[in-house]
């Protein structure tokens, strides 16, 4: 069964987006649009299910905020049940992830996501450099900015 | 309170990216050119472009005497800094 997992940049759009398509374009998601969320969902749709990793996890909720600081009212809620109800985690401990090779290139969260990276798996990134990396380890991503290419 | 700048937005800033790489690289057979990357730094654009460039990268294997392989273009990636005000362009790495 195909699974996608959203980078932090997808997912905050993903919520934030969803919930409150006013602030596309504002503090947080000033580079993407309603367009690209319209695919974002599309492409979503297609996958029966969701994996991540702590790390992008804990990205998305520092970015999308708690308390009074939400980008927007109930994204925290939201992200909340996003993770509770969809999500299946996939963690590895991060000395190993370190060890893995690409920890010094890509960071911590990339290189969770690479050492995670199955084949049944989809990454949909807005990092391009993630999205290359992906293709050379063979797996399947998505650069939502592709998306947003002037026709 | 501070003063409350206008900027051009995501998509303003893409579309004059482009018409910049075109001026650039419209005499250079490029394929498949794609918007990359989208950053708002301060006060700048950082619009990344990829483009397949034609040299192509080759990349062997079997044996010696019956080589196999394939050939696949060479990716190539630049960024456009825009300033955000205006849209004017500032430099290219």
């Amino acid at each position: 069964m195909r699974a996608v997992l959203l980078d932090t940049a997808p997912l905050v759009l993903f919520i934030v987006g969803n919930l409150d398509p006013g602030r596309i374009g504002g503090r947080r998601l000033e580079a993407f649009n309603a367009d690209v969320l319209d695919y974002l969902n599309e492409a979503v749709a297609r996958f029966p299910r969701h994996v991540s990793v702590p790390n992008v996890l804990t990205e998305a909720s520092n970015h999308i905020g708690a308390g009074n600081q939400q980008l927007a009212k109930g994204a925290a809620e939201a992200l909340g049940y996003y993770i509770d109800s969809f999500v299946d985690e996939i963690y590895r401990p991060s000395d190993e992830v370190v060890a893995g090779g690409y920890y010094r290139s890509v960071g911590l969260s990339d290189a969770a996501i690479l050492d995670c990276l199955r084949h049944d798996m989809t990454v949909i990134t807005a990092d391009h450099e993630l999205y290359a990396r992906v293709h050379e380890k063979g797996g399947s991503a998505i650069n939502l900015f592709h998306r947003m290419t002037p026709r | 309170m501070g003063e409350v700048v206008d900027k051009l937005t995501a998509t303003q800033a893409i579309e004059r990216a482009f018409a910049v790489f075109r001026e650039f690289y419209g005499s250079v057979e490029t394929d498949n050119v794609l918007l990359e990357g989208v950053e708002l730094d301060r006060e700048a654009w950082l619009i990344t472009i990829g483009f397949d460039f034609g040299r192509k990268r080759e990349t062997r294997f079997g044996p010696q005497l019956f080589p196999d392989g394939f050939r696949e273009p060479v990716r190539e990636k630049r960024r456009f800094h825009l300033r955000a005000s205006d849209g004017e362009f500032l430099k290219m790495d």
